[in-house]
């Protein structure tokens, strides 16, 4: 439709992405492929892969005229797939225009009028499964309805708790063998830990029987007892989870049920491979196969360097043999490109994380072949600082050094000097804001296991301390259970309905939910004695009154009733104004009610509570409360329930970022400050698996028990070093989120010498940035 | 140094014509907590209807088109249409939606606990098993032959009304809907008797559209609603054309699209009107706000109909009639609606970016105040501004 060279200059003039070949000749290869060519494209950090997948859509759509419903496009996380999506509409739509203005003859004219790009397959191969599946349905059989990793475990739980099954000591002893500890090992490990068993038998294919059959382990039998109810359950309510779902959806394209779909297809592209799983391989296989056959290809981008996911089954190994195995299954070889241009970040970043990944010499027997190191590209003017380090003694005085180094930055300047050099840094006035910052680590919980504050809570109080203050965004910093709306709603709705906790103190509930239960509800009694506003005509206390005797407040009523649990939380809100106002407090609202609505599924009151004026405790109230507790506000007091960050998206730009590593992926900003240290006062053992670890963490034992029962056959590589590879690329993925400025912080001690491969420690114990981190320009 | 500024995510937001315009024009606020914020209503009635009934008629296309058996009508309640009810519920009850026990019975025999029912003589036909077996037996011998392809996805990217460069989220936004399409081959080969065939050749309007399209190759496009017909003051009229609009120019935009010579909507309460739907209907005739008013017996009927009692047996003929609105379209038409809706996402954006810039949610999203719609809200007792006058919660 548009010849090539058009394209190329299109692209250039209105989306400012110069992909020529004398200036980027490897995207240019990427973007212009021939149709029938597969790809395989190595992207390194900030190498604008997004930008090459969308230009190759385009290309596809606009030079070789091919129908959008032909193409399918696939991504790790909604976030990213609808980026993806977004780009493809938003410059697809800017082209077009551009050939239109261009003038053309009317036959183009209309053909370019009459494109689609939102008939282009996007999403995650999740959502494409349920889609698919969906779409391609017979009559009487239902679409597939997928649940939540909650549900999920709250179903697993019901597996384990009615008969004690999660009591029976040789369960226990098979589980604790696979978490590498027994410290800590409740009803929700144990179900958490199942439920990734049974992820990895879908994931890795497993050969359950054989791997049943030939265990002696007790454990290992009454855990597959588990698993297979749980799967049974899964059945019989019509429910998927997400590794049924790509189960369900690889089932049906091999055996031939999607032909209809797979008649159309012709183009797949596969971003973010290198968290690939087996099963996710099979299905990329499939779809694969039928876009050579209909002519077309498929293209696969990633970069090992940057799996992150092992502990969701990802199996690296799978994208850094893509070639061989691609060509095993389909024929012929694709064609490996390098995207090594890497157009985010400063050169001082970039050359240190060239450097970095380059320090352990195991490491790089792993990566994959013959790639290059990052060259710097960026062209956006600026200025090239050098890493920085800010080391303390103690995580306090880090705290409120890297508070005081925030603030300024945010709200004046930060300047120092060393070496004789001077710097200054400070956000753009008007247009920047605290969100040009984040900090990272591998964990932002506020406390440590034994409840002592860690880096993120000190710079939180810190900063909100600060005049004017600044807030902090760390949706994954404190447990759901334990955040102050959160505590006083629950504890209000746990006052209301179970007066005296008289059945709570009759009912058999997990220690970890009665405590937390106590503490809600003295937080929701301390809050009324505050007496908040409304005060009238009713006032929280009369009303909460009112509920624990079962009297009528405001309207008459002599009859029993049933009334829903989120009935009464909506009035409750009433008096919660931080849910009704805030964002975050929203939120956290959102994923009460989410429980209360998912959890009644499996329950026989469906989420009522009886109210009887004429016979108050009866023993079918008793019911209603006791399922209440145990079904919707024991996951909520345990640590089952996340908070939906996809419902975060219009935060305010206010705030300072605090986040994992992992939810950093795919991000980039102006300056990041990743936390190398902050925990490591002494090397103990207990935290080696975050920085030097002895021997394989829980996701590599996993593969070790059941990877050998797989076609992918047992690791080639050992546990421990699958944990030191692990531990690169988390720093490698931290430290190339930077754009401007990277900071690394932590204690003196991992300065002057606790083993950390983030600190340039390689497996071996050489320690190549040597003591002191004279690599850094440490800030005073 | 002067730090760079985080570049913002590219996000096209992306609007359901049901799920998001229409949810906002009842109220701003509420659809903040309610769409926006993924809040589930505490008594879904409304929610619950709608899905069951797009549901049941899916289905029972499917059906029909797959089973040679299940060409003639009438289809008997039980098994037949009980059967997809069955199923529709089921599939609702997986994502957390309860029918409330008054609109449907969910349970198979009399084997089965008495649950909130009268008596434990299962299955009892309640008022959404009615609308059910009427909408499938009265349209879906006329409408299933006629359907060419069900259940089409739209989805279409619009310029971002009063789009600003570093503060709006997006130079776009896209809108989605689903709808089923007729085809005039199908329609041109129905028999004589097909009721849809005569409500679209009653009206002037549809016939001088499809005479000026200058094509035997069009399409009609159709959507139910599980409500009655609106009142012609009611916003909701407007917003039903509007929404029917706004679904022909997204279906123009694809390319496997013939031209559209009307559409259709379905108001599937009317075939079993409810006694709030009958009084609501008096109201009308009383206001001369209907445009298919009763006449005869049912208008007797219905004006004699008193609080309390069970609501009139309406003749099939009128019934049929106010459950069937054909749509005119045409570009001036299509024009209209699509500003209608542009100002409404124009409405939402603002107020997203208000709440980016930390506005509290109660003063950055606009509320609506109309007491039917207070009522029945889980908001209402910390809304800044309800109808009639401010709520206080109550127990229970």
């Amino acid at each position: 439709m548009i010849i090539f060279a058009d394209f190329q200059r299109a692209v250039s003039e209105n989306l400012e992405r110069d992909i020529t070949p004398p200036s980027n000749p490897e995207q240019n290869d990427a973007v212009g492929a021939p149709l029938a060519e597969s790809l395989f494209l190595v992207a390194g950090p900030g190498s604008g892969k997004t930008t090459v997948i969308v230009l190759r859509v385009l290309k596809l759509i606009f030079v070789d005229d091919v129908d959008p419903t032909a193409i399918l496009v696939t991504t790790f996380t909604k976030r990213a797939a609808g980026e993806l999506r977004s780009r493809i509409l938003g410059w697809g739509d800017m082209l077009r225009s551009a050939f239109l203005e261009a003038g053309a003859d009317d036959s183009l004219d209309q053909r370019l009028k009459d494109l689609d790009f939102n008939r282009v397959i996007t999403g995650t191969i999740d959502s494409i499964a349920e889609q698919t599946l969906t779409d391609n349905r017979l009559p009487g059989s239902p679409p597939p309805i997928v649940i939540e990793n909650f549900v999920a475990n709250a179903l697993m739980i019901g597996r384990l708790w009615p008969h004690g099954r999660f009591r029976d000591r040789d369960l226990r002893a098979f589980v604790a063998r696979v978490r590498g500890s027994s410290w800590n090992l409740n009803l929700s490990e144990i179900s958490g830990i199942l439920r990734d068993i049974k992820d990895r038998f879908f994931h890795d294919q497993i050969d359950v029987h054989n791997f049943r059959s030939t265990s002696s382990d007790r454990g290992v039998e009454i855990a597959c007892e588990a698993i297979d109810e749980y799967v049974t359950e899964l059945g019989t309510n019509l429910f998927y989870d997400f590794a049924r779902l790509e189960a369900e959806f690889l089932r049906k394209l091999s055996d031939g049920e999607l032909g209809r779909f797979l008649e159309t297809l012709r183009f797949v592209l596969v971003d973010e491979y290198q968290d690939t799983n087996l099963l996710q391989e099979l299905t990329y296989s499939e779809l694969a196969a039928a876009a050579i056959r209909n002519g077309g290809s498929v293209t696969v981008v990633g970069d090992d360097d940057q799996s992150l996911y092992r502990f969701r089954g990802a199996t690296v190994e799978i994208f850094q043999a893509f070639s061989s195995r691609f060509t095993a299954v389909l024929g012929s070889p694709p064609r490996t490109i390098y995207l090594s241009r890497n157009y985010r970040s400063a050169a001082a970043v970039v050359n240190a994380v060239n450097e970095f990944v380059q320090l352990d010499p195991v490491y790089q027997s792993g990566r994959v072949g013959g790639k290059p190191e990052i060259v710097v590209s960026r062209t956006t003017p600026h200025e090239d600082y050098p890493v920085f380090g800010m080391f303390r003694d103690s995580v306090t005085e880090l705290a409120h050094d890297l508070t005081e180094f925030i603030h300024a930055i945010v709200h004046s300047a930060y300047s120092f000097s060393s070496d004789e050099s001077r710097y200054e840094i400070r956000i753009n006035q008007p247009r920047g804001s605290p969100a040009d910052l984040a900090l990272l680590m591998s964990s932002p919980r506020e406390l440590d296991s034994q409840g002592r504050p860690r880096l993120p809570l000190l710079l939180r109080q810190g900063l909100q301390s600060m005049s004017p203050s600044i807030n902090v965004f760390n949706p994954r910093g404190q447990s759901l259970e334990t955040i102050p709306e959160i505590e006083r709603l629950c504890g209000l709705l746990l006052e209301c309905i179970d007066p005296g906790a008289a059945v709570q103190g009759s009912t058999n509930l997990p220690t970890a939910a009665t405590n937390t239960f106590n503490i809600w509800r003295h937080e929701a009694q301390d809050y009324i004695g505050h007496n908040p506003q409304p005060r009238a005509p009713n006032d929280l206390g009369s009303f909460v009154t009112s509920w624990q005797t079962r009297s009528p407040l405001g309207r008459s009523l002599r009859n029993r009733r049933e009334v829903l649990l989120t009935d009464l939380i909506y009035k409750l809100v009433t008096w919660v104004p931080e849910m009704q106002d805030d964002i975050e407090g929203l939120v956290y609202l959102e994923a009460i009610t989410r429980t209360v609505t998912q959890t009644s599924l499996f329950t026989s009151f469906g989420g009522e509570i009886i109210f009887d004026p004429r016979n108050p405790g009866s023993r079918l109230e008793q019911g209603s409360v006791r399922e209440a507790l145990w079904n919707i506000l024991t996951p909520l007091a345990t640590g089952a329930i996340e908070i939906n960050e996809d419902l975060l998206e219009t935060l305010p730009t206010d705030r300072l970022n605090i986040m994992s590593i992992h939810q950093a992926k795919g991000l980039e900003f102006p300056l990041v400050i990743v936390d190398v240290g902050s925990d490591f006062r002494t090397e103990h053992h207990s935290q080696a698996f975050k920085r030097f670890p002895a021997r394989g963490g829980v996701p590599h034992m996993q593969e070790d028990l059941l990877r050998s029962f797989s076609p992918l056959g047992a690791p080639t590589r050992s546990g421990q070093e699958r944990a030191f590879d692990d531990l690169v690329r988390q720093s490698f993925v931290a430290y190339s989120r930077a754009q401007d400025v990277l900071v690394l912080v932590g204690l003196n001690s991992v300065k002057d010498g606790v083993k950390n491969i983030a600190t340039g420690w390689d497996r071996s114990g050489i320690w190549h940035w040597g003591p002191g981190l004279p690599n850094l320009v440490h800030i005073p | 140094m002067t730090l760079s500024v985080r570049p913002k995510p590219y996000r096209i937001p992306e609007y359901s014509l049901t799920g998001d315009l229409l949810a906002y024009l009842t109220c701003g606020l509420q659809y903040r907590y309610y769409n926006k914020g993924s809040l589930p209503p505490s008594t879904p009635v409304q929610l619950w209807f709608g899905e069951f009934i797009h549901g049941v008629m899916a289905e029972a296309y499917l059906t029909w088109r797959e089973d040679e058996d299940r060409r003639r009508f009438p289809w008997a309640w039980e098994p037949d249409v009980r059967r997809i009810e069955l199923e529709i519920d089921r599939r609702l009850r997986a994502r957390g939606l309860l029918p409330n026990p008054r609109l449907f019975c969910p349970f198979e025999d009399a084997g089965d606990p008495q649950g909130y029912c009268d008596d434990a003589n299962h299955p009892h036909k309640l008022i959404a098993s009615h609308r059910a077996d009427e909408s499938i037996n009265t349209w879906g011998p006329h409408l299933f032959p006629l359907v060419a392809e069900p259940e089409v996805r739209l989805k279409g990217s619009r310029d971002m009304p009063n789009f600003r460069r570093d503060v709006s989220r997006s130079n776009y936004y896209a809108v989605t809907g689903i709808i089923d399409v007729l085809s005039s081959v199908n329609l041109e080969s129905a028999p004589p008797g097909n009721l849809i065939l005569h409500f679209l050749q009653s009206d002037e309007d549809v016939s001088a559209t499809i005479d000026r399209l200058g094509t035997s190759e069009y399409e009609v496009i159709i959507d139910y609603k599980g409500m009655r017909r609106p009142g012609l003051n009611d916003g909701a009229w407007n917003h039903h054309e509007w929404q029917v609009l706004t679904y022909t120019w997204l279906r123009s935009q694809q390319s496997d699209s013939k031209p559209i010579g009307a559409g259709i909507l379905f108001y599937l309460n009317e075939l079993h009107p409810s006694q709030e739907g009958i009084r609501e209907l008096a109201k009308e005739i009383d206001q001369g706000t209907t445009d298919i008013p009763p006449a005869g017996a049912d208008l007797r009927n219905v004006q004699e109909w008193r609080e309390g009692i069970p609501p009139p047996n309406l003749t099939r003929t009128i019934r049929e009639s106010r459950s069937i609105r054909i749509v005119p379209v045409g570009e001036d038409r299509i024009n209209a609606a699509l500003r209608e809706f542009d100002q409404v996402v124009a409405d939402i954006e603002g107020s997203v970016l208000r709440e980016m810039q930390a506005i509290p949610i109660r003063e950055g999203w606009i509320t609506n105040r109309v007491e039917r719609t207070c009522t029945a809200c889980d908001f209402k007792t910390f809304c800044p501004n309800p109808a009639p006058r401010r709520y206080s919660p109550t127990v229970p």
